[in-house]
């Protein structure tokens, strides 16, 4: 019976154990300590840069001491680290190839991260995608597009890509192309054009409205009108304007035509070809032309 | 230019506070009935209904030169609810409305009609009228804010050195009145005195002047015109001008009582701004 127990006791204070223990209190200690640091890392960036950092700042720190913790617990555990380290070499060149896209959006990130050609809240467009930008992590930015659907472009490619901010700048210019009749008097047109600027308070006053006579169209005198407004109303402001111009139009009887094209007919009389002393022919004559 | 010397108008005898308007302060309206309201081109309507307010509001074509003014008396409640606007659960406040006046919430643009120069060392004294707000207010005041709208909305504008740098305010066209005396002063638009000092070597052109409005308390004279506090700009020959609050109604208006203070108050009656932020 005392042999049994001494066994038992044996077992139960084996180095095994004591390492065991050691390296559980060395996870969860780590694990505890990493979402700290995590959380703390990214309120204090958050203060004094914007979020958009802090967000990276804090998964940096996450990532830094959890890897720093598994190593403790495998060393707890009585893992020869060096181990690691001579298969690292190999292993290195592995996850090099295997990683060069990984790689390469990290470092896009990165880029990205120092540039600062947008932020969180930022609606950009990247190629035909137009979204407002609701996160930027380590490989890739996610976009919400206005119909509320997710689009993830990847660092690499927003790197390599023209990235149009909209909102930047508090203002923005919208340019209309109007076109009219050739009948119709240009400035009067003008006049009307400044008219529905004016009634429209938020057209601003300064930066002023534009008009630009810009040429002879195929069907149409063509012109560009410009007005400034704010940002985060564009759209609003766009649809304001273009139904105010129709309306304005409409009630002075100025058309916009749509493309067209006038064909006139001639009567054309034809000699047909005939033998030698038969009467010359022609071709009975057309009928009335139509314009 | 010649200092304007400033001859501010007599005071009646017996007043003691400002006369309040005939358009703005308290109104009992009990339930079932509503009040009406023209403040130039706007027409206000509150209705007491059991437990709620309810609020409709238009903007009146060519109303901009009509008088401001409460139109009649108490009248029946009437249920038009396609046109209400506003519909807001009646507190503790009982049937007590309060109308009151009050600056832009964004800085005005005031751009006279013709440009004015300000010589080297010396000072200008104008007179530009800015739009009025209508803050409507529910129960004993302070009472609890139910509506907060421009009475004429003012144009969008953009003040600053570039499209990049600047900020979001309203324009207003002003003839920048030189004598008091001459101002046409309209019910719903407030009047600013702006005195500016050219301390530089320069002539100082003024085409443009930025006014700080969401920092000026208002006031209301014994006339019943309402002035905010008086605005001093001071371009300095080096460094960033310095705009001055008087935090007290203008001496050119004579005996005021305080209608409502700024929207953003400053603490320090001095602020620091590049002078490209002010004038242009």
């Amino acid at each position: 019976m005392n042999e049994h127990w001494q066994q038992v006791v044996t077992i139960l204070t084996a180095e095994i154990w004591t390492r065991l223990a050691r390296a559980v209190i060395a996870a969860v200690l780590g694990w505890a300590l990493a979402h700290l640091a995590s959380r703390a890392v990214q309120r204090f960036v958050a203060q004094r840069v914007d979020r958009h950092h802090s967000q990276i700042a804090g998964k940096v720190t996450s990532s830094v001491l959890l890897g720093l913790t598994l190593a403790v617990v495998l060393h707890q555990l009585g893992i020869d680290l060096s181990l690691f380290l001579g298969a690292a070499g190999l292993l290195t060149v592995a996850i090099g190839f295997a990683s060069q896209t990984a790689a390469s959006n990290l470092i896009s990130g990165l880029f990205l991260v120092g540039e600062r050609p947008f932020v969180i809240g930022n609606t950009i467009r990247v190629g035909s995608t137009t979204g407002e930008v609701v996160s930027i992590d380590l490989l890739s930015v996610k976009l919400r597009t206005a119909d509320n659907l997710l689009v993830r472009i990847s660092n690499e490619t927003l790197l390599k890509s023209e990235i149009i901010n909209l909102s930047a700048f508090p203002i923005r210019r919208l340019d209309i192309p109007i076109g009219v009749d050739y009948g119709e008097d240009v400035n009067r047109v003008r006049a009307l054009l400044m008219q529905v600027a004016d009634r429209n308070p938020q057209c601003l006053d300064e930066p002023g409205p534009g008009f630009q006579f810009t040429g002879f169209g195929d069907s149409a005198l063509t012109m560009l009108f410009s007005v400034w407004v704010a940002s985060d109303s564009y759209l609003e402001v766009r649809t304001q304007v273009l139904q105010e111009i129709k309306e304005h139009f409409d009630a002075a009887g100025i058309s916009m035509p749509f493309p067209q094209h006038t064909v006139h007919l001639a009567e054309v009389g034809k000699l047909l070809k005939s033998e030698p002393g038969a009467p010359a022919q022609t071709a009975p004559p057309p009928p009335p032309s139509s314009r | 230019m010649a200092k304007q010397k400033t001859v501010p108008p007599k005071p009646p005898p017996e007043l003691q506070q400002a006369l309040p308007s005939r358009w703005w302060g308290s109104f009992e309206i009990p339930e079932g009935s509503l009040r009406r309201w023209t403040f130039g081109p706007l027409e206000l309507v509150a209705e007491r209904h059991p437990g709620e307010w309810r609020l409709r509001w238009k903007n009146r074509e060519n109303g901009a030169e009509e008088p401001t003014e409460v139109l009649g008396g108490l009248e029946k409640a009437v249920e038009v609810e396609e046109e209400t606007k506003l519909r807001v659960p009646a507190s503790r406040g009982g049937d007590l409305l309060s109308v009151l006046p009050a600056l832009a919430d964004r800085p005005v643009v005031a751009r006279p009609e013709m440009p004015l120069r300000i010589l080297a060392g010396d000072e200008l004294r104008l007179f530009v009228s800015t739009p009025l707000w209508l803050r409507v207010l529910a129960g004993e005041p302070p009472g609890e804010l139910l509506l907060d709208l421009p009475i004429e909305r003012p144009s969008d504008s953009w003040f600053g050195p570039s499209t990049r740098e600047g900020e979001l305010v309203y324009a207003t066209r002003t003839r920048a009145w030189l004598d008091l005396e001459t101002f046409e002063v309209r019910a719903h638009r407030a009047i600013t005195e702006i005195v500016v000092r050219n301390l530089d070597h320069a002539p100082l052109a003024l085409e443009r002047l930025n006014l700080p409005v969401p920092h000026l308390a208002l006031y209301c004279d014994s006339q019943g015109r309402v002035w905010s506090e008086r605005v001093r700009i001071d371009r300095a020959r080096v460094g960033p001008a310095e705009i001055h609050f008087d935090h007290q109604p203008p001496i050119s208006a004579g005996e005021c009582g305080l209608v409502a203070p700024a929207r953003q108050p400053v603490g320090d009656n001095v602020l620091r701004r590049a002078l490209s932020s002010l004038l242009r």
